[in-house]
């Protein structure tokens, strides 16, 4: 369970801030971009973009190809030597749109996954200002009571230059 | 240094002074920038001056008839497709294969795709000539009992090229989204641009979990938009194929499209590239290094587009087919003469030479070989429309073609447009990665600090070996 109090500590090297992550392992790092060794402690593990995108692909894939049939056999499309459902030919609209379906799915993981459609964000803008000029964040969540404690560790954790307590 | 370091220039750079540097464009408005601004929209306003009276009067005043019924239109909107192959083709290659000097260029070369994808079946529309009639390509419950044919490689243009258009909007987006972030942080105060730069940036924070799903979903975006993008100009080229007109219905009409579409897209890049170098001062950021590869992707595609030409014509020339060779010779010897040696010599003949030599392969030599092959493969669209129109089976159907000034307005005006919203573009968004780049600096820096690390306890390896 989370609790109510983020402390926002802002370093300005690196290594430090990873450390913060080795330690804390419940503390958010953020960044304006990305640091590999970060991402292998914090990262998700597994993700499901690939099944996503198969479902994705394939629903678009149906809806393309059950278009172009039906056309065939609605419009009785008896033209050009052709059967009225020429399979290979209705390849590919299914490909197209199974490749649109493949990426709607794609760009919905990832807004939801990330939370990206949320409309306030987390961190405060002061911090967001220093991240911007290549600072590392990092906020841990923790009871009201233990945010001196808390505050006190990052800033003696390496650097910490900047202690943010939110309610 | 070596040239294959392409951060040398930038060894020095903090994170402050790249966002300086890359979003000084975005703060700074140049008179340069309105002149600019000015003279394309006169250009785009002359365009639309042709095209209202192209509506108004008929498409007769064009220079297409009822035999030559494709023209400029129609080689526009190839040569258009194949232009949007420039960025999401081949940053998507790069970014698959990892490759590092790509991070500078990536974006440049998206935007290309998108803007190209937006001009060229525009020229559909315009070919059309009742415009306002479109909606019946899409299918919809209709009184008139008409509904689209997706056995018709038409159709299947319009599916590809909706869905790479749609594809590509979202690769160029996706690893926008932490640059727009941060132009929103950095300038909190930026009015009206604040408001736009929240909107796009939604809910990023930067956070590790964000970069890890992101750099996911331009993996997995990288791997679907190839085959795409590789089927959009393999369908357009069936458009042509698919008939059994002479120099048309030919099998290697697909691979061919394909390459002369990357070829071309290479070349829109490089030039893209050394305009914004030199009109936004990124000297830093885009390196010799950077054209010097480019101009080396070029060159293997001059070759591949090279081979491929020498097939078609060598094939069509040895099978001496009766209705194939009238064409056959009004390209190589007849009225269309003069643009396909135009078009060897500029995309053959001289980039060629140019290429090879390190000496040339230069910003500067890369940019004017770049702008020969894309007047180059402009031609090679050109005299594939025309010639076999001007030519078909029947000889009583033979007919000339020649374009109006209706149709060189409209083109001159979609180059403008093209132009236009490619500056306007680089002034509201940042058109080198900026996270992009700084990922590269750092792991640069690490592979160095390695090389440095290791460079110690090999010497004492080779001495104690040689002890």
């Amino acid at each position: 369970m989370s609790h109510p109090t983020q402390v926002w500590a802002v370093f300005r090297d690196t290594q430090a801030a990873l450390a913060v992550a080795q330690r804390w392992p419940d503390a958010e790092l953020f960044s304006a971009e990305p640091i590999e060794p970060l991402l292998q402690i914090q990262a998700p593990v597994k993700t499901r973009l690939g099944l996503t995108m198969v479902a994705g692909g394939a629903l678009g894939g149906l809806l393309g190809g059950a278009l172009a049939a039906a056309t065939g056999i609605w419009m009785g499309l008896d033209v050009g030597g052709l059967p009225r459902v020429p399979w290979i030919l209705i390849g590919i609209i299914t490909f197209a749109i199974s490749a649109l379906g493949a990426i709607a799915a794609a760009v919905t993981w990832f807004l939801v996954c990330g939370r990206m459609l949320r409309r306030k964000l987390e961190m405060p803008e002061k911090v967001r200002r220093m991240v911007a000029d290549g600072a590392v964040a990092a906020m841990v969540r923790v009871h009201p009571e233990e945010c001196d404690a808390m505050a006190r560790e990052l800033s003696s954790a390496g650097a910490g230059v900047e202690v943010i307590e939110v309610q | 240094m070596p040239l294959n370091s392409p951060t040398r220039a930038a060894d020095a750079l903090d994170a402050r002074q790249i966002n300086t540097d890359l979003l000084r464009p975005i703060l700074r408005t140049t008179a340069r920038f309105w002149i600019a601004v000015g003279l394309l929209s006169l250009v785009m306003a002359w365009a639309m001056v042709a095209f209202s009276y192209q509506v108004t009067t008929g498409l007769g005043v064009a220079g297409i008839n009822q035999r030559v019924m494709w023209g400029v239109y129609i080689a526009n909107f190839v040569f258009w497709i194949g232009i949007s192959h420039a960025g999401t083709l081949i940053s998507a290659i790069l970014r698959v294969t990892n490759t590092t000097w790509r991070r500078p260029i990536t974006r440049a070369a998206e935007a290309i795709t998108v803007f190209a994808l937006m001009i060229g079946p525009t020229f559909i529309l315009i070919h059309l000539g009742r415009v306002w009639l479109f909606y019946w390509v899409v299918p919809y419950p209709d009184p008139r009992y008409l509904w689209p044919n997706f056995r018709s490689p038409l159709l299947w243009d319009f599916s590809c090229i909706s869905t790479y258009l749609l594809g590509s909007v979202t690769y160029l987006y996706l690893p926008m989204i932490p640059d727009l972030a941060l132009v929103r942080d950095s300038f909190p105060n930026g009015g009206w641009r604040r408001h736009l730069y929240r909107l796009l940036a939604l809910g990023w924070e930067g956070s590790a979990r964000q970069w890890a799903l992101l750099e996911k979903a331009i993996s997995a975006m990288a791997i679907i938009i190839m085959p795409l993008a590789v089927s959009v100009h393999t369908v357009v080229s069936w458009v042509f194929g698919m008939t059994v007109n002479p120099m048309w219905h030919s099998t290697i009409f697909g691979p061919y499209f394909v390459v002369g579409a990357i070829f071309s897209g290479i070349a829109a890049v490089i030039a893209a590239l050394y305009v914004i170098r030199r009109t936004l001062k990124l000297e830093r950021y885009l390196e010799p290094v950077h054209f010097n590869n480019l101009g080396l992707l070029l060159l293997v595609f001059c070759l591949l587009w090279g081979y491929f030409t020498f097939a078609e014509y060598l094939t069509v020339y040895y099978g001496h087919e009766e209705h194939e060779m009238p064409v056959f010779w009004y390209k190589i010897s007849g009225g269309l003469a003069p643009h396909f040696w135009t078009m060897m010599v500029c995309c053959l003949v001289i980039p060629l030479p140019v290429l090879t030599f390190r000496r040339t392969r230069t910003p500067f030599g890369t940019m004017v070989a770049a702008l020969l092959v894309l007047a180059g493969m402009w031609l090679e669209r050109y005299t594939i429309v025309v010639g076999t129109l001007s030519h078909p089976r029947l000889s009583f159907m033979w007919h000339h073609y020649r374009p109006t000034w209706v149709e060189w307005s409209i083109m001159a005006g979609a180059f403008a447009f093209f132009i236009f919203l490619y500056v306007v573009f680089s002034k509201l968004f940042p058109i080198i990665a900026v996270w992009e780049y700084k990922e590269g600096l750092r792991l640069h820096g690490r592979k160095a600090e390695a090389a440095e690390q290791a460079a110690p306890s090999a010497a004492a390896t080779r001495s104690q070996v040689s002890a």
